[in-house]
């Protein structure tokens, strides 16, 4: 039998996970049949919780709720400072890295363990599903991740007690779950817009092979920044001196409004739209959204111009556009797109999913069931490394099909000097402190000899995941160098293996054990959150009918986790979940109106 | 990890020690064989080295490798194929983007094939009246795109790289032309005039990129 290899679509809001059986690409769901897992983390007293749950206790003050945390993948503090204002949790900076306090367990977490904990939950479903272990997995990255996030979802991959065997681009997985390559040759570019990120690619697929030849994007823009663009309008029409602009509540509530108001405008003409806890009410038509995200919408064009650049390719040659993340829904964007290219649209496949099911497809092929695919990505920043005065020498430029090596050979510059250092960049810019920083490698034990004797190959390699590998090789003895390697983001790959081995979630029991032991701890997190909310909420808000029902549902989760049937105990949590979702929703706006009331929550 | 294949015998199989019947693959084992350290990248596609080749036969044959080498075929298998398999395909890959693009191939040709080959690359000096008429074409395109706007200054540029391009395309059919036993010093004239043509068309290129970043205000870094 071969291996089973799924798809995870990794989002910054939303993951999925897919696998490819008998012929068949199946998105597997959760308990209650739904497809997406909210990309949340919820770190309380009581536990932690993944998904929905977690997404529900957004606005609980006794919860740190985290989301985004793609975002914060492989990169340092600096680097996302400009991110710290829109995320309400704290982010504290610890060597040089962001991590997340979990004051309830007296420990910081890294954005790779909040990925694996996201991914681990993907696991169990699949496992449940399947009824059978997942191990094997590829996992896909927005296209122009550099280096250090690829490999921090790879890390986030081995913490959930997953092989990832391939890291590939969201859009070129689209492209295959569109079953491209089998039939229909030509040059195709992949516009996919998300939540926060906009990525476009071009494909080349002639005879079953993918080749990406150029890619782009920006990682700041998506469909969240139309909702903010809704937002701020709305804001300027709410009465000024009320204090809501600062209300972090305020905001989260208009900013739901505001994508349920969009959504609903891919559909119809207007909307209105009223929220009384603020007492606000408007209308929104297509036409004003159209002029509010029109600068949005020319924004993505740019990254497009500069990759149809890169491949020297013009819009007439290209056959088709692939429209790939939720915001392309948006007429309007279907619209700007079809403009620019004047060609095929393909949007049959659901936006949502599309991704995933690519990725399931490439699980396919690496679990060795199909040959007639293959995918040869390219990568999407230059690679060099810093010379004198601080300029970046470039070694593997931007777009070069991967894997791929550069050598260059490196010696020393004083009489008996034992160690060269080299600092690696990623990046388009001329000098070295406008680009990424990788990594400080110190080739060390070089014999002692007069300056310039030493002859050092370095080969740099980018494999297929798009993850830099040095070896240093010594000219003169043919042994291999020793190469100490300081990431600049991210892990140390000692840090990973220790997170490994202390990793709850990666445990290498029985799969029946381990699915036990996570429903049980899944069930207690959630059975302790609801007592707590039932203990301190009064009649008004939980009546006595509901509080019998999820009193009647928590005694049967209870009874059910005495016995060893995990997934009994994961279906009577999912029950008990559903029982409490509509005081769960209560509960937000609950906690709206009593901030406006003026009460201090300490979020 | 294996960081050098430097194999005992390279007509031997590294596996299963049997003879070799090709190079990539062998034939009782099924396991793909190291590229060695030396191949060029017309072997490594397993194409003559010649200046002209059919661009679609070199996708072809890069395709037909990929499909041999590329490490999502031999995920599964043991490390040292994967090895093989990443050292391989990155091989290929830059075989392929160095010959797909005729003036680079050209000099990497002329690389190859020349009396003092070196990793580097030779030094092709322009006579000094031919610098000249660049350093004056670059200063009047200048002053036309200053005056009346890039896109003349552009136009009439591609035109000379578009004749630089066209000549120099001309001299490499010409070189493959040249049939064995020819005179060596006419070969080296040949070779000479080639490389010149190829240094007049990477100055005209670099005019185009001090111009176009000259003309173009600087886009936002979209990283
Ligand atoms: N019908 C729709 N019209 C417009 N935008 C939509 C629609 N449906 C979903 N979206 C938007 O799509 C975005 C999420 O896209 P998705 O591809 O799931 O994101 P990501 O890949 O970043 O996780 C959100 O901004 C959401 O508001
Ligand atoms: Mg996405």
């Amino acid at each position: 039998m071969s291996r089973t290899v799924v798809g995870i679509d990794l989002g910054t809001t939303n993951s999925l996970i897919a696998v490819l059986r008998n012929d068949r690409i199946e998105v597997i769901p959760d308990g209650e049949g739904r497809s997406l897992l909210p990309s949340v983390v919820a770190l309380a007293q009581s536990g932690v919780q993944v998904g929905y749950p977690a997404r529900a206790r957004l606005n609980d003050p006794e919860t740190v709720v985290v989301y985004s945390a793609k975002r914060l993948m492989g990169r340092g503090y600096e680097d996302v400072t400009g991110e710290l204002p829109h995320l309400s949790y704290p982010v504290e900076e610890i060597r040089g890295l962001p991590m997340i306090p979990d004051r309830f367990r007296n420990r910081h977490l890294s954005p790779p363990e909040i990925g694996a904990l996201v991914l681990s939950e993907l696991r169990k479903r699949a496992e449940l599903y399947l009824n059978e272990p997942v191990l094997d997995a590829v996992v896909t990255v927005p296209a122009y991740f550099n280096d250090a996030q690829r490999q921090a979802t790879k890390d986030a991959g081995e913490m959930a007690g997953l092989n990832v065997l391939r890291i590939v681009n969201e859009p070129t997985a689209a492209a295959l779950a569109y079953g491209f390559g089998s039939g229909k040759d030509g040059l195709f570019a992949v516009y996919d817009l998300g939540g926060g990120t906009f990525d476009f690619s071009l494909l080349d697929i002639r005879k079953g092979i993918f080749e990406v030849r150029a890619t782009s994007g920006d990682t700041h823009l998506g469909g969240d920044d139309f909702d903010a663009a809704i937002v701020s309008s709305w804001l300027s029409e709410l009465r000024a001196g009320t204090g809501f602009h600062d209300r972090p509540e305020v905001r989260d509530l208009l900013r739901k409004e505001a994508e349920k108001a969009k959504i609903a405008l891919s559909g119809k003409d207007s909307v209105t739209v009223s929220i009384p806890a603020l007492g606000f009410t408007t209308t929104l038509t297509r036409k004003t959204l159209n002029d509010l995200v029109e600068p949005l919408v020319q924004r993505t064009l740019e990254p497009v111009r500069k990759a149809l650049d890169d491949a020297g390719v013009e819009t007439r040659d290209i056959d088709g556009v692939i429209m790939v993340g939720g915001a392309t829904r948006l007429p309007r964007i279907k619209e700007a797109v079809q403009d620019y290219f004047g060609k095929t649209l393909y949007d049959t496949v659901d936006p949502d999913l599309v991704v995933a099911e690519g990725a399931a497809v490439q699980g396919h092929i690496l679990s060795g069931q199909r040959k007639d695919l293959l995918l040869l990505d390219v990568t999407p920043l230059s690679l060099g490394i810093e010379t004198m005065g601080g300029v970046m020498s470039t070694l593997i430029p931007r777009n070069t099909t991967i894997p791929t090596q550069a050598k260059e050979m490196f010696t020393t510059f004083l009489d008996g000097q034992t160690r060269v250092d080299i600092h690696v960049l990623q990046g388009e810019r001329e000098l070295s402190r406008d680009n990424r920083s990788l990594a400080r490698f110190s080739l060390t034990g070089i014999d002692p000899m007069t300056a310039g004797a030493a002859r050092i190959e370095v080969t740099f390699m980018i494999d297929a995941n798009g993850i830099l590998d040095v070896r240093a090789l010594d000219q003169r003895t043919g042994k291999s160098q020793g190469v100490v390697v300081h990431p600049s983001y991210g892990l140390d790959r000692e840090d990973v293996r220790a997170l490994v081995k202390d990793s709850y979630v990666h445990a290498k029991e029985d799969f029946e054990t381990r699915l036990l032991i996570d429903a049980r701890t899944e069930a207690q997190t959630v059975l302790n959150a609801t007592r707590r909310a039932l203990d301190r909420l009064d009649d008004d808000i939980v009546p006595k009918e509901e509080r019998l029902l999820i009193q009647n549902q928590m005694d049967r989760l209870e009874e059910a986790m005495k016995g060893t049937d995990g997934r009994l105990v994961r279906d009577e949590t999912t029950r008990l979940d559903k029982a409490t979702q509509p005081l769960a929703e209560r509960l937000m706006n609950h906690s709206v109106q009593e901030a406006l009331g003026g009460k201090q929550v300490d979020g | 990890m294996a960081h050098s294949f430097a194999r005992v015998d390279p007509s031997l199989c590294w596996n299963c020690r049997e003879s070799l019947s090709e190079s990539d693959l062998c034939t009782s084992c099924v396991k793909i064989q190291p590229i060695g350290h030396e191949t060029d990248f017309f072997s490594i596609l397993g194409l003559p080295v010649r200046l002209t080749i059919d661009l679609s036969e070199l996708t072809e044959r890069f395709h037909a490798k990929s499909r041999l080498f590329h490490p999502d075929y031999h995920r599964l298998e043991d490390g040292k194929e994967q090895d093989i398999s990443l050292n391989n395909a990155a091989l290929v890959n830059q075989a392929f983007k160095t010959l797909r693009d005729p003036f680079e191939r050209a000099l990497y040709y002329l690389d190859l094939t020349g009396p003092h080959h070196s990793p580097q690359g030779q030094k092709t000096a322009l006579p000094p009246d031919l610098l000249m008429e660049i350093m004056e074409l670059k200063e009047s395109l200048e002053e036309q795109a200053e005056s009346e706007g890039a896109a003349g200054a552009f136009q009439r540029l591609s035109g000379k790289i578009r004749e630089a391009e066209a000549a120099v395309l001309e001299k490499m059919a010409e070189l493959d032309g040249i049939p064995e036993g020819t005179d060596r010093a006419l070969l080296l004239s040949f070779r000479a005039s080639l490389g010149r043509g190829l240094e007049y068309r990477k100055y005209l290129k670099s005019i185009e990129r001090d111009l176009k970043t000259r003309t173009t205000p600087a886009r936002g870094q979209t990283v």
